[in-house]
């Protein structure tokens, strides 16, 4: 038989030959086994063995949520794999016979937070192991601290694993320390202390007496199913907070079963006499992505009329609706048409533009030589994408015209400093006022705080109308539906302004509150220079006025800006009451796109809701499916005044709705991790950003996206 | 579509029964089997083809390539379709070596994935020519 290749088929282009094959021969071509060895996730979480760790790392991308129990502790931990050479982790562990202090409840179990890092630093070779350094309970409290150096060793199905660690991992070896010989600090490790809470004391990394540990994980015969056999250097004499267990043997004896491609079982005996029980939900962020069946199909070349169209309204409600193209202007310059946009559907913008190209070409005449998309974000001009018509037609037509057109294919910043209409006949012009809205679910929580896990779930109704291109008034309505917050008891010690510790009262007290009602307007202020002014309601928290200006040069790794705001602090309830603090926040940000692993760094220097002064850090790593991992902290001179955690530090996953439903979509929801709610760094929540708004001034993925075009979905 | 004068040749061809093993020793036909993997192709092999070799790459019947670790230390497995080619990495750390290891894939990727196959040239379609590759 002959199979329908489509014209852009990938093999077709590597194959001279074009070749058809009889089916049997591709139903065979199944993906290959997914390497087990080396892939479990220990009880701390992170790959490992089981109590210990290994010097093999997930596949980038791979986000797990983990669950674990070997009595008396049960842990919860986070890894995700940002970089091929970097695995990072966040872990709550509940220790069932110890009572939560800070907690009114006399019930509820101690709670431990911890964050993990592991570093690789040789990758696997026929000779060398692989070699990684970790870091476990770094910072924080630090009970279960330790550091190690490992590595690992593959031989057929069974790979090898010898580490020296540092604290909890090496606490049963007793063997000396040969940094000693470097500097007295590493004679002697403190034990940990639960009073410095979010410290990050640096003074006792790779001090104490080190350990030995190690194993060998197994790959059965039977697929899914691997054995792992380890030797544990911890001493179970001397757990953490006066816990003392028995451990009858070294050897702990353990068995992974994996489910499918998302889930996996552990079961084990540790310390000779005591099981474990483990469950690994995993997925990849980097290659998450969804056929786009939902999209509209592309419009069929078809040859271009012998006289340009007058409907130009028919022309830009097929834009909006097939190319994701909000159409400001449609202006005819000689033999080009300029049209500005705003891109509202499609993530990558060459695929707008090819739909549209279709568009336009099936209703203007031969003699419109050129089609030019100047985007537009909140009615500011981002930039020009030069399209040449009759080489998208011919390569329309054969894949053999596709260098012609892909290497004419060009993208220029706007050389006008200002966002004027351009020269030429106006064809179509639209001023883009409108009202919408969405009602949506939304929800808030607090995760591992003493009054345990508190939740709110809340129906969110957002709308917004646009005055004009450049203005518009946005609001959010939140309506509480179900909520625990009546365990809710618990109020941090401040010495700063109550800034954001009044989270509780404010959850607590809002059936129906407004979380958002601002007016913004946005201008171009240079060629270069963007500009944002807003006032109303401008978060949960928070009323008042504000302004930005950035400055974000086209295609360039860097962007600058500053924003000033004036608030005051809302009222509880959350409608328009406001209460007595109020103060002036704003920072100097700069957006760097490092060119390092597609990480962007941000760095803001300011002053902070509660008056402190500090900068923020800011890394994040952007995948090609659009999901963005990252993680921040803030350092200020709150200094000793902040309390538990010394500075305000989070984590984030923002993911793009496009990864996960069959249509095509430019939003994202982002799911933030902030183990403290503190007083101190706490910044304002802006609802827009300049740099957020004008993301599109930035080429990103355009060059690549060229056979994206040709996508039938 | 693209055009067809831009066309070598158009066809399709019988499912084959070998896969192939291409070797510092040569080039071996095996016969296929249900359920072969490069693992059971590599066993079938004689020790010295197997060489030192570190890494394989796999050419399926339709022209994709995927490069898979044969080692002790980094072994994978694939399932092998009939038609499919298996090319060993030259146990040679050489400029020439590293290149036939990046160039003979791809030089395979484009040949007919079976011995009788109906080809014909898009000019002359009605002379229908049997080609064996």
């Amino acid at each position: 038989m002959m199979l329908p290749i489509s014209r852009r088929s990938r093999t077709l282009r590597r194959a001279t030959p074009a070749m058809g094959l009889s089916l049997p021969l591709l139903l065979g071509a199944a993906p290959h086994a997914i390497a087990e060895l080396g892939a479990a996730q220990s009880d701390f979480g992170g790959v490992g063995l089981m109590q210990t760790p290994s010097a093999r790392m997930a596949p980038l991308g791979e986000i797990s949520l983990h669950y674990n129990h070997v009595s008396p502790y049960s842990r919860y931990q986070v890894s995700v794999q940002p970089m091929d050479w970097l695995e990072a982790g966040f872990r709550y562990t509940s220790i069932g016979n110890r009572d939560y202090r800070a907690s009114g409840d006399a019930e509820r179990d101690y709670l431990d937070k911890g964050i993990d890092f592991k570093l690789r630093l040789h990758q696997e070779d026929r000779y060398m192991p692989a070699l990684a350094l970790g870091f476990r309970d770094f910072g924080g409290t630090g009970l279960f601290g330790s550091e190690y150096l490992v590595a690992s060793k593959r031989w057929n199905d069974f790979d090898f694993t010898l580490g020296l660690g540092w604290g909890y991992l090496g606490a049963g070896g007793g063997l000396g320390n040969p940094l000693s010989a470097l500097s007295g600090r590493f004679d002697s490790r403190r034990s940990e202390n639960p009073e410095e809470a979010g410290d990050f004391e640096f003074g006792d990394l790779f001090s104490g007496d080190i350990g030995v540990f190690g194993g060998v994980e197994y790959q059965t015969p039977w697929e899914p199913l691997t054995l792992q056999l380890e030797y544990d250097g911890n001493d179970y004499r001397s757990e953490p907070l006066d816990n003392p267990q028995r451990q009858r043997s070294p050897l702990n004896l353990g068995a992974r079963w994996r489910l499918g491609e998302h889930l996996s079982l552990a079961a084990g005996w540790e310390r000779g006499d005591t099981a474990m029980l483990g469950l690994t939900l995993s997925a990849n962020l980097a290659g998450a992505s969804q056929a786009k069946t939902g999209d509209p199909h592309p419009v069929t070349v078809a040859e271009p009329p012998s006289r340009t169209t007058d409907d130009w309204q028919a022309v830009s409600r097929d834009l909006q609706a097939n190319a994701g193209m909000r159409v400001h202007r449609i202006t005819r310059r000689d033999d080009e048409l300029v049209v500005e946009a705003e891109a509202t559907r499609y993530r990558s913008l060459l695929v707008s533009e090819g739909r549209a190209n279709r568009i336009l070409n099936n209703r203007t005449a031969d003699d419109i030589d050129t089609y030019r998309y100047r985007w537009q974000s909140a009615g500011m001009g981002l930039r020009d994408d030069v399209h040449d018509r009759h080489a998208f037609r011919r390569a329309a037509a054969s894949a053999a015209y596709d260098q012609q057109y892909h290497y004419g294919l060009y993208a220029s910043a706007l050389t006008r400093p200002d966002d004027g209409a351009p020269d030429g006949e106006q064809l179509y012009t639209d001023d883009l006022a409108g009202f919408d809205w969405q009602l949506a679910p939304g929800l808030n929580q607090n995760i591992g705080g003493p009054d345990g896990f508190l939740y709110q779930l809340y129906a969110k109704l957002d709308a917004n109308y646009r005055t004009d291109a450049n203005g518009w008034f946005s609001g959010q309505l939140a309506l509480n539906l179900f909520d625990n917050l009546d365990r809710y008891d618990y109020i941090a010690d401040s010495k700063l302004p109550r800034v954001r510790t009044h989270i509780g009262d404010y959850l607590d007290q809002t059936s129906l509150g407004i979380y958002n009602l601002q007016y913004t307007r946005t201008a171009r202020l240079g060629e270069n220079w963007y500009g944002m002014a807003y006032a109303g309601l401008l978060e949960m928290m928070y009323a008042g006025g504000g302004g930005e200006v950035l400055y974000r040069p086209f295609d360039s790794p860097v962007a600058f800006g500053v924003d000033l705001n004036w608030v005051k602090q809302r009222d509880f309830d959350q409608r328009f009451g406001l209460r007595d603090y109020s103060t002036w926040t704003g920072h100097a940000t700069a957006y760097i796109e490092t060119g390092v692993e597609d990480v962007l760094a941000q760095v803001s220097v300011g002053r902070y809701l509660a008056g402190d002064l500090g900068v923020t850090f800011d890394l994040s790593r952007q995948f090609d499916s659009g999901v963005r991992v990252g993680a921040w902290s803030t350092f200020t001179d709150a200094g000793d005044d902040y309390g538990e955690g010394s500075f305000d530090k989070g984590f984030y996953v923002s993911i793009p709705f496009d990864a996960f439903f069959d249509t095509s979509s430019r939003n994202a929801t982002t799911i933030a991790w902030q183990p403290l709610t503190r007083d101190g760094g706490a910044r304002l929540a802006r609802r827009y950003t300049l740099y957020g708004l004008t993301q599109d001034r930035e080429m990103g993925h355009y060059w690549q996206d060229y056979d994206r075009v040709w996508d039938e979905p | 579509m693209p055009a067809l004068a831009d066309l070598d040749r158009l066809g399709w061809c019988e499912t084959p029964s070998w896969v192939e093993a291409w070797t510092p020793r040569g080039v071996t036909r095996l016969d296929w089997r249900p359920g072969m993997t490069t693992e059971t192709l590599l066993e079938a092999l004689p020790e010295s083809a197997r060489a030192q070799s570190e890494h394989l790459a796999l050419i399926d019947p339709r022209g994709g390539i995927r490069r898979l670790g044969m080692a002790a230390w980094n072994h994978e497995s694939a399932t092998l379709v009939p038609g499919s080619r298996v090319v060993l990495q030259l146990p040679l750390d050489e400029v020439s070596a590293r290149w036939v290891d990046a160039s003979l894939p791809d030089f395979l990727a484009t040949r007919l994935p079976g011995d009788i196959c109906r080809t014909f040239t898009p000019d002359a379609a009605s002379r229908l020519t049997t080609a064996t590759d």
